[in-house]
């Protein structure tokens, strides 16, 4: 008797909600589309007050954060989110400012405020590789249906 | 005078003499003692009781030897020397003597042994002596002031140059021979001129030509060519010295070795420009990699494959409209650097520039509920200038006006006129400039506005305009209260 095949079983689908920091409104259109058809909700913030808004009021799993806002810079907005909200979730500097190995991006890395940089121009797989990363480092946030 | 009792049998007319003699005796400032053959004291003037403290029946008649402190006998061996005026019959010239007493500040004296002789014999000797004390203590004095100055030349670290009326070099100090590489000999009685530059050569013998005069000459920085070929610059300060008539005989010249100050300030302009640089790098690179990223994002959604139309052509509109903004970055950032200016500076009304531009925006300023008031000199006002880059910087304040009142306000539009200068003001009542931000607000991609909205580009180009026209723009601001934009551009 010939049996249906077995549904494939299907990839862990990341249901995670990013915030998406950056007064750039064309950053923000591009970032919800790439997050959102890979698994991801998005909301986003175009400023550093309303960011520290919506970290106090709900959960995210990553968080990326500019390096240049209207209100604040990113390093800044980094360790405001640290102390004035209950945000634990790692944090992820995407910025044109700085480059690679830029002595700032090295050290918000080294000390632990971020937990990694992607530079802008965004490159797609490179940052949903980033992000994977940085959730599998915490704590288990990829959720199984 | 004091003296030994002997001679009674005097003419008038001598005794008239005596008196004269004893009188002048009395009144020279020096010191006289007379000595007898078996050196007793014959007599002794008022000045000489005054100084050794002596009275006179302590002192005439008394041996030499029981006047004068043993110590100074035995130092001078005056006693021998008297004798030998004595024998000799001549003038012993020139001794010094200092004599410390107990209870009596030190003295010093300068005495002379004059033989009196009476038929060629020698009857008696004048001990002459003359207190040098205040004299040796101004020439001590004097030797140490001078060794002091001496001092201060040898040892300066300024140039120091004395030259005669003609300008010819006197003396040269170590430090001028230090920085120039010339020694002391080598340029005493060259003309100083001579060691300038070439270019500077008709000011310093113009400067030297004023000093002669009577003239007084300000500080200048001229340089001197050393040795070694080098420039160094120097800034000089000049004097003169005069002489009894009141002519110039000499001058004087303090020069200060500027080549590591220029040095500094060069490397601090280069600090500064290399900051500069940063904080340009820093926003050219923030400004382009925003549109950069959407038109690359875009690009990547469009390689995977965007099946839904709509998103297809939003993609396709984002890459447009990045690359569009990226190059308009780029274009100001070429209009920054490289201000258009040529041949495009015409004598020009400036109330016309203004008031034109001022109209053109007012539809902006009425939809943003912003009350325009003008105000401009009946007459017009000519400047020398290029009107479209002053119409951009009227634009660029103008905007940033209404970008400050996003509720409305009022913006004041003013030009006087205000000694030789043609003063424009624009005055908001919007939010402000913050204190920290005032300084840099004229800085290149310095900005408050949301990415997209302001490149930090328009005060920037504003500034280099108006440097341009070589006028000044500044700004007074209060925050919440509101900001004043001032221009200063010369009439013609």
């Amino acid at each position: 008797m010939s049996r249906d095949p077995a549904p494939l079983r299907q990839t862990p689908v990341q249901r995670g909600t990013i915030l998406v920091i950056d007064d750039e409104p064309g950053v923000r259109w591009s970032l919800r589309h790439l997050l959102e058809n890979n698994g991801f909700s998005v909301e986003s913030a175009s400023s550093g007050a309303e960011a520290i808004k919506d970290l106090k009021a709900s959960k995210f799993c990553i968080v990326l954060v500019d390096a240049k806002l209207p209100d604040i810079d990113g390093i800044n907005l980094a360790r405001r989110i640290r102390t004035e909200t209950p945000c634990q979730s790692p944090l992820i500097l995407v910025s044109g400012y700085f480059y690679d190995d830029d002595a700032v991006v090295r050290e918000v890395l080294s000390s632990g405020l971020f937990a990694a940089f992607a530079t802008k121009p965004i490159v797609h797989d490179a940052l949903l590789l980033i992000i994977r990363e940085a959730i599998s480092g915490v704590a288990p946030i990829v959720v199984e249906d | 005078m004091a003296r030994d009792e002997g001679s009674n049998n005097l003419s008038p007319s001598e005794k008239w003499q005596e008196q004269l003699y004893d009188m002048l005796l009395e009144s020279i400032p020096s010191s006289v003692l007379l000595v007898d053959r078996s050196l007793r004291v014959m007599s002794a003037n008022r000045n000489f009781l005054e100084k050794a403290r002596r009275d006179e029946s302590s002192t005439i008649g008394v041996s030499m030897n029981d006047v004068f402190p043993t110590p100074i006998l035995e130092f001078t061996r005056l006693e021998a020397k008297v004798r030998r005026v004595f024998e000799q019959g001549e003038l012993l010239r020139g001794e010094q003597i200092t004599y410390r007493a107990p209870g009596i500040p030190t003295r010093t004296y300068y005495y002379t042994v004059v033989p009196v002789k009476a038929k060629s014999r020698v009857q008696c000797v004048m001990i002459l002596m003359d207190d040098i004390t205040e004299k040796v203590r101004l020439v001590e004095q004097a030797h140490l002031v001078q060794a002091r100055l001496a001092n201060v030349v040898e040892y300066a670290n300024d140039l120091l140059v004395s030259a005669d009326s003609e300008g010819l070099i006197v003396t040269w100090n170590p430090a001028a021979e230090r920085v120039t590489g010339y020694s002391s000999r080598e340029v005493e009685g060259r003309a100083m001129f001579d060691l300038c530059e070439h270019g500077d050569q008709e000011d310093m013998r113009s400067m030297i030509q004023q000093l002669v005069r009577g003239q007084p000459v300000h500080s200048k920085e001229l340089c001197l060519i050393a040795r070694s070929g080098v420039r160094i610059p120097v800034a000089w300060a000049f004097s003169c010295m005069r002489d009894e008539s009141g002519k110039v005989s000499a001058l004087v010249a303090v020069g200060r070795d500027l080549s590591e100050r220029h040095a500094f300030e060069a490397q601090l302009a280069q600090n500064v420009k290399l900051a500069a640089l940063g904080v340009m790098a820093g926003g050219i690179a923030h400004e382009l990699r925003n549109p950069l990223s959407v038109s690359y994002s875009a690009a990547q959604f469009l390689k995977e494959g965007a099946p839904d139309p709509v998103f297809h052509a939003e993609c396709v509109e984002k890459i447009l409209a990045g690359i569009e903004r990226a190059s308009g970055i780029i274009e100001n950032l070429l209009r920054f650097s490289r201000p258009s200016l040529g041949g495009n500076m015409k004598i020009i009304d400036l109330v016309t520039i203004v008031r034109e531009t001022a109209s053109l925006l007012n539809n902006q300023g009425a939809l943003q509920k912003i009350f325009v008031t003008e105000s401009y000199p009946a007459v017009s006002v000519f400047i020398k200038g290029n009107a479209n880059q002053l119409q951009q910087v009227l634009m660029n304040l103008i905007f940033n006006a209404y970008a400050a009142m996003p509720e409305g306000g009022d913006l004041k539009i003013a030009i006087r006129h205000e000694d030789g200068f043609a003063v424009i003001v624009v005055r908001d009542t919007g939010c402000g400039i913050a204190e920290a931000n005032r300084a840099k607000i004229f800085d290149p991609f310095f900005t408050t506005k949301a990415a997209g909205s302001g490149t930090g580009l328009g005060l920037s180009i504003c500034h280099t305009i108006i440097s341009q026209h070589e006028g000044s723009i500044d700004v007074d601001s209060v925050t919440g209260k509101g900001s004043t934009f001032t221009i200063r551009l010369s009439t013609r």
